[in-house]
Formats: structure tokens, C-alpha cells, sequence
């Protein structure tokens, strides 16, 4: 049982890197740094829904880990680290509060956290405020993108039949 | 049997499933509230966005930041002729700055994103430009010092 537990967990990390993979290789829409998608979320979304927030941070931890190895830089690794964090945070704290009716909005407040926290560590990193001239931005990018994201768990786990989704 | 599928056309799924897609269509009080809440934050969001172009003015001033020293300071008034220069960052990278009269921008860089190259130049004061992986920062003020920049200086 431990060991289809962790084979799946794998699956869904090896989902996540190559959604993260597949959406790198789109072009950037705005050369502002922080604006993306962010598909990978739908899989951290799903475990919510579908495991536990214990599997959910485990998949994205190794998701990050793996990607920073695949991009190769320790200081985007610190990016995505604490933007995931604040983004994961943010989501386990809300999904208990308004359960997966509302997964849209949980993943909006984890866009929006995920900026926020690549702008915190921006500010620590760069020793300056002005790169909070881009926070409006990034609010709007982070909404849309949030909600585009959301939607997709959303309709993803309305088509799905149960014995369609890996049971955790 | 037409009759039947119109009425039960996810006859196949699994119940709780079905239970799900039929609660998520439901409109309540909270989900009109949360969209309000998100279009509210999208308002402001936008309103700060054309508070900023509205404030922004042709570039003056350019200093350079590298881990949050300043490296130099740019007149971008009195560029005569266009020149670039490299900043090397501590763990070895390096970004081409090219100054011109009234624009600076980042051409070249070996940093694995590009973002700071793609921002082009800038002629404006509106935006920093940034190198997040170098620690590379570049702050515009507006020439002739004006607005809230000019009460900052």
C-alpha cells in the first residue's frame, strides 16, 4: 500500500514537471518577470481535491526541485520555492474554509500569494522597493492566470469518472 | 429513450461525482460574494495600473543597482553617443547595458530567462528593469524631477 501510495505520487510529480516543462516552451506574453500560467498548479489543486495536503506539498516540493535541476539556478530555485510555498499556504489554508465547490477562487488566492511571495523575495534579493512598481501587474496576471488554472481542475475533475483518478 | 438520456445524461458517472457537478452549478451567496471580492481586487488592480502610466514621464536618470549597491548613475539627458557596458555579477554572469540619449535597457545576458533583455529599452520611468537572477536592478526617475519622484529626491 506505502509503495503504490509513493508510485503515485511519482506519477503525479512526473504530470506536474512535464505541464511545467510544456508550459516553459510557450513564448512570454510580457517581458515582466512573474507572469506565467502556472498549469503546474492544477495538479497541486487536484491532490487537494482528490489526497491530502501532506501529498499535495510533497508533489509540488519535488516538482519544484526537479525543474530547478532542469532549468538549473539556484536563484530561480529560491523563487519558485517560496512563491510555491506562500501559493501552497494560501490554498491549504482556504480549501478547508470553501471545500472544492469553490476551487476556482482557492486557486486565484494561490496565484495571487505565489506573486507575492516572488515579489517578498524580489525586494530581499534585489535590497529595493521599487520592484513593487510591478505588483499591479502581477495582481491582474495573477487573477486571470489563477482563474484560467482553476478552471481547468475544475472541468478536469467534472469530466473524470471516480475510477478514473488514481485513488490515494 | 431519447427522453431518458435528456433526462439523465451523466447516467453512466459515478454518483458522488455526479453530486458534485450538479453542487458546483448551484449559485450561492458565498460564490457571488468571492466574485465581487476578485473583481473588486481586479478594479484596484487596474486603477493602479493607469495611475502608474498616467504618472510616467520621459527617462531622466538611471542608477544601477547590483546586489542592492548602487554601481553608477546614468544622466540619460546629456548620452551623446550610444554606448553599452557589461556588469558581472558575483557568481559570474553578465548583462550588456546599452545607454542611449533618453533610454537604457539590458541587450544582452546570459541569465537562463532573457525577461531583463526582452524589456527592451526603456524611455520611460514607469517600470524598473530587472535582472532577477544577476540581483541586477535598474531604477528610472523622470527628467526635470517632477512629481512624486522629485518630493522622494
Amino acid at each position: 500500500m506505502k509503495t503504490k501510495h509513493l508510485t503515485i505520487l511519482a506519477m503525479y510529480t512526473t504530470i506536474a514537471l512535464t505541464i511545467f516543462v510544456v508550459e516553459s516552451l510557450l513564448p512570454t506574453l510580457t517581458p515582466l518577470p512573474g507572469i506565467k500560467l502556472g498549469l503546474a498548479n492544477i495538479v497541486t489543486l487536484w491532490l487537494l481535491i482528490y489526497a491530502t495536503k501532506r501529498d499535495a506539498l510533497a508533489v509540488l516540493l519535488m516538482r519544484i526541485v526537479l525543474a530547478s535541476l532542469l532549468a538549473g539556478q539556484m536563484i530561480s530555485f529560491a523563487y519558485s520555492l517560496i512563491g510555491g510555498l506562500f501559493c501552497f499556504l494560501a490554498m491549504a489554508a482556504l480549501f478547508p474554509l470553501l471545500g472544492r465547490k469553490y476551487i476556482v477562487f482557492i486557486s486565484i488566492a494561490g496565484a495571487l500569494f505565489h506573486n507575492l511571495g516572488q515579489i517578498v523575495t524580489a525586494v530581499a534579493i534585489l535590497r529595493s522597493l521599487s520592484i513593487l512598481a510591478y505588483l499591479p501587474v502581477l495582481t491582474i496576471s495573477g487573477i486571470t492566470a489563477g482563474a484560467f488554472t482553476g478552471f481547468c481542475a475544475h472541468f478536469a475533475s467534472k469530466k473524470l469518472r471516480k475510477d478514473q483518478v488514481w485513488p490515494l | 429513450m431519447h427522453i431518458m438520456k435528456a433526462q439523465n445524461p451523466r447516467g453512466i458517472r459515478n454518483l458522488s461525482f455526479q453530486a458534485y457537478a450538479r453542487s458546483t452549478n448551484k449559485k450561492k451567496p458565498g460564490m457571488l460574494l468571492l466574485t465581487a471580492l476578485t473583481l473588486l481586487l481586479l478594479g484596484i488592480s487596474l486603477a493602479a495600473l493607469f495611475f502608474q502610466n498616467s504618472r510616467k514621464a520621459p527617462a531622466g536618470t538611471a542608477c544601477v543597482y547590483q546586489d542592492g549597491k548602487l554601481l553608477c548613475e546614468i544622466d540619460l539627458s546629456a548620452v551623446k553617443e550610444p554606448y553599452t557596458f557589461v556588469v558581472t555579477s558575483r557568481d559570474g554572469g553578465h548583462n550588456t547595458i546599452r545607454v542611449e540619449r533618453g533610454a537604457i535597457g539590458i541587450v544582452d545576458a546570459d541569465c537562463p530567462d532573457k525577461l531583463c533583455q526582452k524589456m527592451g529599452m526603456l524611455k520611460t520611468s514607469a517600470y524598473p528593469v530587472s535582472c532577477l537572477p544577476h540581483k541586477l536592478l535598474i531604477k528610472i526617475s523622470a527628467a526635470g524631477g517632477s512629481g512624486l519622484d522629485a518630493v522622494a529626491q
